[in-house]
């Protein structure tokens, strides 16, 4: 089971260009995609679960061709976008009876089965019987999440999925997600780096419609190679001043600021160079910086 | 898992205020005739005066269960869940059938709402009215189809707006159909006397979805076999309405591809469930035409019979007679006709609708003072003469128009004759009026309707029938109109000029060769051919259980034979399933469902005003008819027919 997208091009109806000879591989397990907004992750993820037609380019799931065969894809698609509302006037079981009915789930006894079990594994259980509209947004993306896991899908697209979940709930989501990745593909669209790294086998990173990288998470890292440097300066200090530096993070301590910076050359006098994390990797990647003396 | 998904588009559906809010104003909108009390139509009600009112209110109820329909079928995209729904591996067809099939009940309900206050008046109306079950199980019936057809096409055809627009446009979608319909309709459109104007009034007439023009029933149809002559035309409009709602849902699948590819080979069952439904909407399209051409047919036949016998009288102003066109005598012999008729003896046979047989022995004497050969009757144009003997001669006769000369006869000033004449023809006559074509004069299974100004029995003054003595009423004259496709005639001034005597009603005095109160169409006749009474002595076979009402005097009925003898200035005969009410001597006929003091109200005032101004002698027979007709008020004869209660005291009372 695999995805692969040869040189899709998706332009929308107004002229913009949302992907751009986009050529992809994803295995099976849990694949990362990054990108920050607007880089057309959504448009890819959308591609993918079928819901919108590439203008150019091939796609091939599973061995299933899109958009012609998307049957078939949807049959082994669970799907979770990234902003959606829920079927709100039925209550969390009904929900759940409603989309794995129309997931082909025939079996009453066995849908009632899998139902309960999914409600269980995002905490819903005990809500099964209130009406989707009451819920909280973290209950609702977890409703979501467990819609998207009805039937065993072979493709699993979470885009953007620990939105709107608070910490427990997204170190919940992370085991989860680590449970079901055997034998199938999960394609996990995110902005959050921490997300790819707690998961993620494979991953690529998109910007403006183009792929930046594919490869393992310690490809990612490499990006950043000799270029990380962290430093301590006083917390008055103008860091956005700081000539071709960029700033991955900042911490204030008292009247200190430590900062993790990305730079071709020690940007401050008593910078020490650091290893080179996966979101350094992804800002570097991201602001085009490259080959540093960090090393 | 059509059902499946229904099941769960309904749960959906139920638990949102539209699908409450459209059964209650459906409720509602049936309740409105009984709120606003009982005065749209009549001042007492029917059956079919019940259902008459409830159609008017009908599209508020087919605009409720549109808005809601096309609001809940696709909720979807309002909640933004739509991309959840679309990427289910669910077929279409069961996806679009099952959230349509779930949204339906919606105009089940607002169906139920909107028919149960209706039904349940027209069924109060039935009880105890003496008709039998089948009457009340048709009316019910019709009124199920009237309905169910405007809110079951109102919930498809919204529900498949709602599936492909949201937000102002669907609402403009909705709206534009539901307020054009009825604005087109009840404006009307005047086509004028061309050869398009049938085909155009009756693509009019079938779209008259939400039938908010009343243009499909004859005006005033009050009672179910008043309705029957043009129940195919309904039916099948009707059925033209479930025909579409049919169609759009065995093509929903496959015009509504959110998501899905294009193309595809569509499912056979469905491919000929959309051939079926195609089917029935042409054939009931084609049905509806041939049914509404009937009407409008033979309204022009006899319109054009009189353009072509008449045509001088009725084309423009000033236009001569052609040579092909009958004669009209002179105005002398209008004035005061030749020949007169003192006694008539008419045995008439209904029994075989829609002709009527008639077998007339009447004396027939020259009252001028000079000898008139071929003499010349009117009788209606459609009735063809069998035999014609005279004071047991036999003689040939000549047909013009509506005049019947008898060949080979000749009287001599004061002369009379003993004429026998069996005469037989087709009685069914078609007018159009607001546009629409209705039924005037009939025999049929369940009644006739034989007015004297029809011509069914021979006339001494020599006037074409067309409507000529009719249609004359307050602010309503005689005229021919092209859009009205009457076969009227101008008055008699208008043929013949300033010659013709008019002096004002309250001048005229008995004797004049004015109009007299004994005119069956009583009002502003300037030639007056009913002032010479007769003795009628008729015998009348029915072919239905219906009373008979007669002009001259009451009936005798044994069997299936009526019998009625007396004097009068005309005769009207009526024959309708009615209720017979005995007022003292007088007699009151009037709808089978009116009750209580319910339509005796004529004969209550006719009686008053003569005890008032001190005539006696004289019974009243009064019918409020249940379809329309034009009303005859004559105290002179005791004569009253109309559609409604005529309130109010009025001097052709005495």
């Amino acid at each position: 089971m695999d995805i692969s997208f040869e040189n899709v091009s998706k332009v929308y109806r107004k002229g913009a260009k949302a992907l751009d000879d986009v050529s992809l591989h994803i295995p099976s397990g849990v694949f990362g995609l990054l990108g920050p907004n607007g880089a057309g992750k959504s448009t890819l993820m959308k591609i993918a679960a079928t819901l919108i037609e590439a203008t150019s380019g091939r796609i091939k799931v599973g061995g299933f061709e899109l958009p012609k065969e998307q049957h078939e894809v949807r049959r082994i698609l669970g799907y979770l976008p990234q902003e959606f509302g829920l079927f709100n006037n039925l209550t969390a079981y009904e929900m759940m009876d409603y989309v794995a009915i129309m997931k082909g789930m025939q079996d009453n006894v066995k849908r009632r089965a899998e139902i309960e079990r999914l409600l269980e594994w995002v905490n819903l259980t005990d809500v099964h019987k209130r009406r989707v509209g009451s819920f909280s947004g973290g209950m609702k993306q977890r409703l979501a999440i467990a819609q998207a896991l009805l039937n065993e899908p072979k493709l699993l697209i979470l885009d953007e999925p620990t939105a709107g979940l608070d910490p427990e709930e997204r170190m919940r989501f992370r085991n989860l997600l680590n449970r079901i990745s055997a034998d199938r593909v999960v394609i996990l669209s995110t902005h959050i780096v921490s997300d790819v790294a707690a998961g993620c086998q494979r991953l690529a990173v998109l910007n403006r419609g183009r792929i930046m990288l594919q490869g393992e998470v310690e490809d990612l890292k490499r990006c950043a190679e000799g270029m990380v440097w962290e430093a301590e300066v006083p917390s008055h200090t103008d860091i956005e001043a700081l000539p071709d530096a960029v700033t991955v993070s900042s911490r204030r301590d008292g009247d200190r600021l430590y900062l993790r910076l990305l730079a071709k050359q020690p940007p401050l006098a008593d910078a020490r160079p650091a290893d080179p994390g996966l979101e350094d990797g992804y800002m570097a990647l991201i602001t085009g910086m490259n080959g540093g003396d960090a090393r | 898992m059509i059902m499946q998904i229904a099941r769960y588009q309904w749960t959906r559906t139920r638990r949102w205020w539209p699908f409450p809010a459209a059964v209650i104003i459906s409720l509602a909108a049936g309740l409105i005739p009984f709120l606003l009390g009982d005065t749209l139509i009549s001042n007492t009600m029917t059956g079919m005066d019940v259902i008459e009112n409830a159609r008017n209110f009908l599209p508020f109820a087919m605009l409720a269960v549109m808005v809601a329909s096309a609001l809940s079928i696709n909720r979807e995209t309002d909640e933004g869940s739509d991309d959840l729904l679309w990427v289910l591996p669910v077929d279409n067809t069961a996806l679009i059938l099952g959230k349509f099939l779930g949204t339906l009940p919606i105009a089940g309900l607002a169906f139920a709402a909107f028919t149960i206050p209706t039904g349940a008046a027209v069924f109060i109306e039935w009880l105890g009215s003496g008709l039998p079950v089948w009457y009340i199980a048709s009316e019910l019936g019709i009124m199920a189809l009237w309905w169910a057809a405007g809110i079951l096409s109102a919930a498809v055809a919204a529900g498949f707006l709602g599936m492909l627009f949201r937000g102002l446009v669907l609402y403009v979608f909705i709206l534009v159909p539901w307020v054009v319909t009825p604005v087109v309709v009840v404006m009307g459109i005047d086509f004028g006397y061309s050869g398009d104007y049938k085909n155009m009034m009756i693509l009019w007439q079938l779209a008259d979805w939400t039938t908010i023009g009343s243009e499909l029933t004859m005006p005033m149809a009050r009672d179910f076999y008043a309705l029957l002559p043009y129940i195919g035309g309904i039916i099948w409009q009707k059925l033209f309405y479930i025909a579409m709602a049919g169609l759009i849902l065995a093509l929903a699948p496959r015009l509504i591809k959110r998501h899905r590819i294009k193309g595809g080979s569509m499912d056979k069952g469905y491919m000929i469930a959309a051939m079926a439904a195609a089917a029935l909407l042409i054939v009931s399209a084609g049905m509806f035409y041939e049914e509404q051409s009937i009407g409008y047919d033979k309204a022009r036949s006899e319109t054009d019979f009189y353009r072509n016998h008449y045509a001088a009288y009725f084309g423009e102003e000033g236009a001569s007679p052609a040579d092909e066109d009958t004669k009209l005598p002179p105005l002398e012999d209008i004035i005061d006709p030749p020949l007169y008729i003192e006694r008539y003896k008419l045995d008439i046979d209904t029994t075989k609708p829609p002709y009527l047989k008639i077998k007339a022995e009447f004396t027939l004497r020259n009252t001028s003072e000079k000898t008139i050969d071929r003499p010349v009757l009117t009788l209606r144009h459609n009735f063809d003469v069998a035999s014609l003997t005279v004071d047991g001669q036999t003689k040939q006769n000549t047909r013009d128009g509506d005049w019947v000369y008898i060949e080979g006869m000749t009287l001599k000033p004061g002369q009379s004759a003993e004429v026998v004449m069996e005469y037989s023809g087709l009685v069914e006559e078609w007018r159009v009026h607001d546009r629409v074509p209705y039924l005037h004069y009939f025999v049929t299974d369940y009644g006739f309707m034989l007015p004297a100004d029809y011509g069914w029995y021979p006339l001494t003054i020599q006037a074409p029938l067309g409507n000529l003595f009719g249609h004359r009423s307050y602010g309503d004259y005689p005229y021919y109109s092209l859009d009205e496709w009457d076969t009227m005639l101008h008055y008699m001034p208008d043929i013949y000029g300033s010659e013709v005597p008019t002096p004002r009603p309250d001048e005229q005095k008995s004797g004049q060769l004015v109009a007299q109160d004994n005119d069956p169409a009583w009002e502003a006749s300037i030639i007056d051919p009913w002032r010479r009474p007769a003795y009628f002595d008729i015998t009348l076979r029915k072919g239905g259980s219906y009373e008979v009402v007669t002009s001259i005097g009451e009936i005798d009925e044994q069997g299936g034979s009526v019998h009625a003898a007396g004097k009068g200035y005309y005769l009207t005969l009526l024959g309708w399933p009615m209720d017979e009410i005995k007022l003292g001597v007088d007699t009151a006929y009037r709808p089978m469902e009116y009750d209580g003091d319910e339509g005796i109200y004529p004969a209550t005032v006719m009686r008053d005003s003569w005890n008032w101004l001190g005539i006696s002698g004289k019974t009243a027979r009064t019918a409020i008819v249940p379809f329309y007709t034009y009303s005859v008020i004559d105290g002179e004869q005791g004569f009253f027919i109309d559609n409604v209660e005529v309130l109010g005291y009025d001097s052709r009372y005495f």
